[in-house]
C-alpha cells in the first residue's frame, strides 16, 4: 500500500528530493498549528501557573502535560511557540506582500516610462540594496520608536529592490516580445497589458523571488525582536521568545532552543523549496 | 581623471547618505522630549539641553550649523555619555575591526577551498553534500548559532567565557559566529566562480597543450576566479557589520554594532549619526577600491574605461 502510494506522489512530483518533501510536511504542520490550536477551547499562551515554573520538555524529565517545558512563570512553551510562530509568519508574508507589490510596481513603470523615471527608480534600488539593510531598520526604529505598524512597514521595505530589478528587465524584455506588440497596436491601454498579460508572465519567477525574500524576512524580523527593538510584550514573536529565553540558558535552557530551532526549521525549508522551485523553472 | 571622478562621485553619494540621515532624524520629533518629560522639567533645562545639543533653530539652521561643525571636525555630543560622540564611537571601533578581520579569514580560510572542491566535484557527491551545508549554514541565524555556541561550549562543558572582551577565549564563539555564517554564503560565491573559470577556452587551450590540472588551477582558474570574488567584497564587508550588531549583542562585545542598539535603545542621535556616516564612508570606499582594483586585475574594463 505504502509503495504504491509513494511511486503515485514520485509520479507526481517528477524528481522532487525527499528534503523538498520534508520542508513542505513541516511547513503544512506549522500552518495548521497557527490555524488551529488558538481556536481551542480552554487553550491560553499567556495562562501563568507559578507551581509549573520551569519544567522541561519530555525526554529531558518533563511531563505530557507541557510537553515542550514551560518557562519561568509557568506558561506553556508550545503554546507560546503557537502564538510566536504565527506573529513571525504572519509578519513575514505581509512583508513579503508588500515588498512584492512595491517592487514590482516601481519595476514595471521604470521599464514603461524610461528616461528619467527609470533613471530615478534605478538610482532609488542601488541605494537600498548599497547599505545593509539592518542597519536601516535600526535607525528608523530609534526615530519613530517601537510601534507595530511601523514595524510591518520596515519589513514590507526590506527586499523591494529585488522584484523591482527583476520585474523591470523582465517587462523590458517582454516589451519586444509579439504578444505585447500586437495589443500595443490594438490600442489597449497599457496598465491593462502589463496586468492582464506581461504579470502573468512574469509571475513565476517574482514568486521564487519571494521565497528568497521570505526567509530573509523572517531572519530579519527575529533579530529585531531578539535585540528587544521588534515586537514587543505582551505580543510575541520567535525572536522575542528567544531573547527572554536567553536570560534562562543556565535553568531552563528549552525556552530558548524550542524557537531557536523552529526559526531555523522555517528559514531552512522555505529556502529548500525556493532552490527547487528555481530548478524546476531554470530546466523548464 | 577617471580616479578624480570616481572620488567625486562618492564624495557626493556620502554627502546625500549624511543629508537624509540628518533630516530624517529631525523630521521626526523633538529628540529632546524623547529623552526628557517636559512635565518634570524645567523650561529653562529643556532650553539649555537644546541649546547644549544643537537643537534651536529651523531644521535648515541645524543642518548648516552641523555641517560647518563636521568641517570643524566637530560630530556632536552623544546623549548618553556626554562626550563626543566622534570619539565614543572610534573607542569602539578596535574591538569591531578584530571581530571582522578575524571572521573575514575564518570566511575566506574555510570558504575558498570548500568552494573550489565543490566546483572540482560538481554535480558530484561531495558538491551536493557542501551544497547543503550551505543552505543549512545560511537559515541558521546568527543569534540562533552563537546562543547554541555558548549552550554548548559555555554551560555543557564550560571551556570558553559566555562573552566579556580582552582575551583570545573571548574572541572565538563571536568570531565562529560570523565566520561561520559568512563562509556558507562565501563558499557559493567561490563554488560558482570557479565553475564559471573552469569553463573558460583558455582553460580548454591550456588541457589541449598539456598542462597539468594543477598547473591549469594555479595559472588560469585562480586569476579569472578573482574577479567576481573581488566584485562582492563590499557586499560581505556590509552584511559583516550588520552581523556584528546582532552577534556583538550576544556575546557582550564592546563593538560598533552593539553601539549601534545601545544608541537605539537610549536614542543617542549624534552617536548613531556618527556610525551611519562611518559604515557609508566604509562601503563607498570598499567599493571605490574595489573599482580600482577591478582594473587593476581585468585589463579589458581598464581599456574600455579609457575610450
Amino acid at each position: 500500500m505504502s509503495v504504491i502510494a509513494s511511486e503515485k506522489t514520485a509520479r507526481r512530483f517528477p524528481g522532487m528530493p525527499l528534503a523538498a518533501q520534508l520542508s513542505i510536511l513541516w511547513l503544512v504542520l506549522c500552518l495548521s498549528l497557527v490555524a488551529i490550536v488558538p481556536f481551542l477551547p480552554g487553550v491560553s499562551n499567556t495562562q501563568v501557573n507559578l507551581l509549573a515554573r520551569l519544567k522541561p520538555p519530555v525526554g529531558f524529565g518533563g511531563t505530557w502535560a507541557h510537553f515542550l517545558g514551560t518557562d519561568d512563570l509557568g506558561r506553556d512553551i508550545f503554546l507560546r511557540l503557537v502564538a510566536s510562530l504565527r506573529t513571525s509568519l504572519a509578519l513575514a508574508l505581509g512583508a513579503t506582500v508588500i515588498s512584492a507589490f512595491i517592487g514590482t510596481t516601481l519595476g514595471i513603470l521604470a521599464a514603461h516610462f524610461r528616461g528619467w523615471v527609470d533613471q530615478l527608480i534605478v538610482a532609488a534600488v542601488d541605494a537600498q540594496a548599497s547599505v545593509p539593510f539592518i542597519i536601516v531598520s535600526l535607525t528608523l526604529t530609534a526615530f519613530f520608536g517601537n510601534n507595530i505598524y511601523l514595524f510591518i512597514f520596515i519589513l514590507g521595505m526590506f527586499g523591494w529592490e529585488r522584484f523591482a530589478r527583476l520585474s523591470r528587465a523582465m517587462t523590458l524584455a517582454s516589451r519586444g516580445r509579439g504578444y505585447v506588440l500586437a495589443m500595443n497596436t490594438l490600442g489597449f491601454p497599457w496598465p491593462r497589458i502589463y496586468l492582464r498579460h506581461v504579470l502573468p508572465n512574469i509571475a513565476s519567477t517574482l514568486l521564487v523571488t519571494a521565497t528568497i525574500n521570505f526567509p530573509e524576512v523572517i531572519l530579519l524580523e527575529t533579530s529585531l525582536s531578539f535585540l528587544g527593538l521588534g515586537i514587543q510584550p505582551p505580543m510575541s514573536s520567535l525572536g522575542n521568545m528567544l531573547g527572554f529565553g536567553r536570560s534562562y540558558l543556565l535553568t531552563g535552557w528549552w525556552i530558548a532552543v524550542v524557537p531557536g530551532i523552529t526559526i531555523f526549521l522555517c528559514t531552512l525549508t522555505v529556502s529548500i523549496i525556493g532552490d527547487w522551485t528555481r530548478n524546476i523553472i531554470g530546466r523548464a | 581623471m577617471l580616479l578624480l571622478t570616481r572620488l567625486l562621485r562618492a564624495a557626493v553619494s556620502l554627502w546625500v547618505i549624511v543629508t537624509l540621515v540628518f533630516v530624517a532624524l529631525r523630521a521626526t520629533g523633538d529628540p529632546i522630549l524623547a529623552i526628557f518629560n517636559p512635565d518634570d522639567t524645567t523650561q529653562a533645562a529643556l532650553d539649555a539641553y537644546r541649546e547644549q545639543w544643537g537643537y534651536t533653530g529651523t531644521i535648515l539652521q541645524q543642518y548648516l550649523t552641523y555641517v560647518n561643525n563636521v568641517f570643524h571636525g566637530a560630530f556632536g555630543i552623544s546623549n548618553m555619555s556626554n562626550r563626543d560622540a566622534l570619539s565614543v564611537v572610534l573607542e569602539r571601533l578596535p574591538a569591531t575591526l578584530q571581530l571582522v578581520g578575524c571572521s573575514a579569514v575564518v570566511m575566506i580560510a574555510i570558504g575558498v577551498p570548500v568552494g573550489a572542491l565543490a566546483a572540482l566535484d560538481n554535480g558530484g557527491r561531495l558538491d551536493r553534500t557542501i551544497m547543503s551545508l550551505s543552505t543549512v549554514g545560511f537559515a541558521l541565524p546568527n543569534f540562533v548559532l552563537g546562543l547554541a555556541l555558548i549552550l554548548l561550549l559555555s554551560v555543557n562543558l564550560r571551556i570558553l567565557p559566555s562573552n566579556g572582551y580582552g582575551s583570545l577565549q573571548n574572541l572565538i564563539m563571536p568570531v565562529l559566529t560570523i565566520g561561520l555564517a559568512k563562509a556558507a554564503i562565501f563558499t557559493r560565491f567561490v563554488r560558482s566562480a570557479v565553475l564559471d573559470a573552469l569553463r573558460l577556452t583558455c582553460v580548454t587551450s591550456a588541457r589541449a597543450r598539456g598542462l597539468g590540472e594543477f598547473q591549469i588551477f594555479v595559472h588560469h582558474v585562480i586569476p579569472n576566479a578573482m574577479l567576481p570574488l573581488v566584485t562582492i567584497t563590499p557586499l560581505l564587508v556590509g552584511s559583516m557589520i550588520a552581523a556584528g550588531s546582532v552577534v556583538e549583542s550576544v556575546f557582550g562585545w564592546p563593538g560598533v554594532g552593539r553601539l549601534i542598539v545601545d544608541s537605539v535603545a537610549q536614542r543617542d542621535l549624534a552617536v548613531l549619526q556618527v556610525i551611519i556616516m562611518m559604515v557609508a564612508f566604509l562601503m563607498i570606499a570598499t567599493n571605490l577600491i574595489v573599482d580600482l582594483a577591478y582594473a587593476k586585475l581585468d585589463p579589458r574594463t581598464a581599456l574600455a574605461h579609457s575610450h
